[in-house]
């Protein structure tokens, strides 16, 4: 039985931030959920996916955010209880439907996570997500921890019912990605069938129909307002003359900073778990407790801003900082220490931060960024590419795993803005450059969009090649699968949409299929692409290597070695390829037998042949 | 103490979530509050990879700069970019086969800040099990050594137990156990 349908009621569990949010929705009897996977969301919906198999729950990794949210909504209009879950650039793409939504409402409860990523661990942007509550006119809830992570999900099923809205939560990374205890409560039955009741009048955004949505929208704001004025996570502790205002996890950071500080009976603590509208009344009474406020805030001085305004409504005029003090910025996520400090030059304390480490004896440490597995077919064809294009092309890439191609030695991308763009930033450069272009994409960035980039690029006669990376998974997230995916092996009715096929349906003329680690045929592909004028599109197809071996497909090849007797030295291998299984053993090239994968490109750029299979 | 802080670190695919939950789930066993912050995603692909631990009544669950009591790190390197983590007088566990452990440069370091270092060979120790990716076992069990005033082994070798998948759970604890050795040994001779 999966741990998340443990049925005891009381009982203190420890869970992951993103198991708790999932548990949440299984106590509020969730039986719809749909998600595009993304750091630090995934975790969330791979609950789900092996929840779907032991209960009714329905689930699916749609093809894209705003298609997880159309599914989404639909389900919950037709009353079922609904979780969907995205990244927070997945509600950028999700973002015209999200919008509408706020009009139309929801029949079922409809509850929508977004997870933030401040300091951009695995993310293009750090974007604050606080702003989709303000832009769409949706309540918003933060939890601070893993108890409240479950807790609030539940209780935002009923809110949404209630308020006949979709409700959004907002987590960052280090909540999606924390441990702690969750107690739980009970788990409730799901109803997993309803039925669809008419009405055009709300549902069918006309102007004339919209124009009165927008309205009762507005009207609306009453009830939302009575809610958060009386959420349970919205609360002042303490009531010192220091105010201090926190969200998130910086209400744990500001906390522990008070308690170290040994300040508690001079502060007060305005917690902000219900954090859109804000609760003016309980802030008004906040503001006249205490003599001024330091707002502790990740990202955008979004309370910040809102409260001097609510301050200015009631002719209030204490102090109001946030970011500036101290080391409290708009950049990157907060840490304990950062708040502490700026909790201690706030109230004034005379405190003594720990002395700053002295670690100027401390060795210079290479970087180490994430890079290439050994064993991966991106290196290959990214490789490949090179031979053939060299370093005049353009390399518009995307967002996977073969962005990390853009380090050295391989430097294959020069262009990354969002999913999909790397198409159809291809059309734009094709036209306004006279280089070539070579646009990299994976297979499940490709569905979530890439198609119509590339019929735009067949449309208006854009000349460039197209490199699907096929690697049969959606990797960088961990593996789940798209529309491209044999899912036999999933228990299902096998659903796979060829790529092929599709490109081909797209009007492509000029389609490649190779098997990176055929160094040769590929690069005759490549040349093929590369004299072609026209668009050409290249699948390069083979299994990543992490997800081979988890479902059992990785083929147990012999590794390979160096023969130092035929080795000269050229050092080609390590210097073009930088597989993390090779490194220098004094002055000689190895290979480290317990990472190589045998996937034999190094031996096939070789000019010596000197790297072989090791022998049994 | 009140609070015990640990801190793990080492390359993505080591094996750190693991370590950190066995870790963790002991301490909750034994009655401890327990947070603990993972890094997740992008970072797994061979980056540097860090994960924070505390054990007592506290809010937040990452550890502040020269605040922890003990250093876990699954590479050498690694060890010495998350040194500042430690606080005075805290532990330092290593994987390293390198018979001069600690670099020069850090002795210092270590020295004004009394820092009690360690270091085995868990990946030669797990490689010679032919577990080769399960040197994080190793070096839980040297651990386990130094500890036991607040964690026992015992109690580490039931969680790995319960939680390690079934065709891993003998190895797993084989290489712990051999882990565990070398910490009494090297114990034996301070």
């Amino acid at each position: 039985m999966h741990k998340l349908l443990l049925d005891a009621p009381g009982k203190e569990i420890f869970l992951l931030g993103n198991e708790a949010i999932a548990r949440g929705a299984l106590e509020a009897g969730v039986s719809f959920a749909t998600c595009y996977p993304g750091t630090p969301s995934s975790e969330i919906p791979e609950q789900f996916y092996n929840l779907s198999q032991e209960t009714d729950l329905y689930f699916e990794y749609s093809t894209n955010e705003k298609v997880a949210m159309e599914v989404g909504a639909s389900a919950a209009l037709a009353g079922l209880r609904t979780m969907v879950t995205m990244k927070h650039v997945g509600v950028n793409v999700a973002a015209d439907p999200l919008m509408i939504l706020a009009y139309t409402g929801v029949k079922g409860g409809m509850v929508i996570i977004t997870a933030d990523d401040p300091s951009l661990f695995s993310s293009q942007n750090e974007q604050d997500n606080r702003y989709y509550a303000r832009l769409s006119g949706l309540p918003m809830l933060e939890p601070t921890n893993t108890q409240e992570m479950k807790d609030m999900t539940a209780l935002a099923f009923d809110l949404s019912e209630e308020l006949k809205l979709p409700v959004l939560i907002r987590t960052t990374t280090r909540l999606n990605h924390i441990r702690g205890p969750v107690k739980l409560a009970e788990l409730k039955p799901m109803k997993t069938k309803d039925t669809f009741a008419k009405d055009p009048l709300n549902f069918v955004t006309v102007p004339a129909v919209s124009r009165q949505l927008h309205k009762k929208l507005l009207e609306k704001n009453d009830r939302i307002m009575q809610k958060t004025e009386n959420w349970p996570y919205n609360e002042i502790i303490g009531d010192g003359k220091w105010g201090v205002i926190a969200n998130g996890v910086s209400f744990n950071y500001a906390m522990d900073a008070i308690s170290d500080l040994g300040i508690n009976d001079q502060v007060s603590v305005l917690k902000l778990g219900f954090s859109w509208p804000m609760p003016k009344n309980l802030c008004i009474r906040f503001l006249n407790q205490v003599e001024n406020v330091l707002v502790v805030e990740e990202l955008e001085p979004i309370i910040e801003t809102e409260l001097k305004a609510i301050a200015q409504e009631n002719g209030l005029t204490l102090s109001i900082k946030g970011k500036g003090v101290s080391r409290l910025s708009r950049l990157f996520e907060y840490d304990p220490g950062m708040v502490r400090e700026a909790v201690a030059k706030y109230v004034g304390i005379d405190y003594k931060a720990p002395v700053v480490v002295d670690t100027s004896d401390l060795p210079d440490l290479p970087a180490r960024p994430p890079t290439l597995c050994a064993g991966c077919p991106h290196r290959a064809t990214l490789y490949e590419i090179k031979q053939v294009y060299g370093q005049e092309a353009i390399y518009p890439s995307d967002i996977g795993c073969y962005t990390l191609g853009f380090l050295p030695p391989l430097k294959m991308a020069d262009l990354v803005l969002c999913m999909g763009a790397s198409v159809s930033t291809s059309c734009g450069f094709s036209e306004a450059t006279n280089q070539k272009v070579v646009a990299f994409i994976g297979d499940s960035t490709f569905f979530h969009s890439g198609i119509t980039g590339l019929v735009n690029a067949v449309h208006n006669n854009h000349k460039f090649t197209l490199v699907i990376m096929d690697n049969g998974t959606t990797a960088m997230t961990g593996h789940q699968p798209h529309p491209g995916v044999d899912s036999k092996p999933m228990g299902r009715e096998n659903t796979q949409v060829s790529i092929e096929e599709l490109v081909k349906g797209c009007g492509v003329k000029d389609v490649h299929v190779v098997q990176p680690f055929k160094v040769k045929k590929t690069i005759e592909a490549v040349r093929a692409s590369y004299e072609y004028d026209g668009l050409s599109v290249i699948i390069s197809r083979d299994f990543c290597p992490l997800f081979a071996k988890g479902i059992g497909e990785l083929k147990r090849t012999r590794p390979f070695y160096v023969n130092l007797d035929k080795c000269k030295g050229h050092r080609v291998c390590i210097d073009e390829l930088a597989c993390p299984a090779m490194f220098l053993d004094e002055n000689n090239v190895s290979i480290d037998e317990n990472m190589c994968t045998g996937c034999a490109l190094c031996a096939q750029i070789c000019p010596e042949n000197a790297i072989l299979p090791v022998k049994k | 103490m009140n609070t015990i802080n640990i801190i793990f670190c080492g390359l993505g695919g080591q094996g750190i979530l693991f370590m950190t939950k066995v870790l963790a789930q002991t301490a909750m066993s034994q009655g401890f509050t327990v947070l603990g912050a993972e890094t997740h995603g992008m970072a797994q692909r061979g980056g540097s990879v860090i994960s924070h631990l505390r054990l007592g009544d506290v809010e937040s669950s990452l550890v502040s700069r020269g605040k922890a009591h003990f250093l876990l790190a699954l590479e050498e390197n690694e060890s010495y970019r998350s040194l500042p983590f430690l606080s005075k007088g805290g532990g330092l566990f290593v994987n390293s086969n390198n018979s001069g452990f600690p670099r020069e440069e850090v002795k210092a370091y270590l020295e004004t800040k009394e820092i009690q270092y360690h270091h085995m060979a868990a990946s030669e120790v797990a490689m010679s099990l032919e577990a080769p990716r399960s040197s994080n076992l190793a070096l839980i069990g040297f651990f386990s050594a130094f500890v036991e005033e607040f964690i026992k082994d015992t109690d580490i070798r039931a969680t790995i137990e319960s939680i390690s998948p079934a065709r891993f759970k003998e190895i797993n604890l084989k290489v712990f156990n051999a882990g565990h050795e070398k910490g009494l040994a090297e114990r034996g001779q301070l």
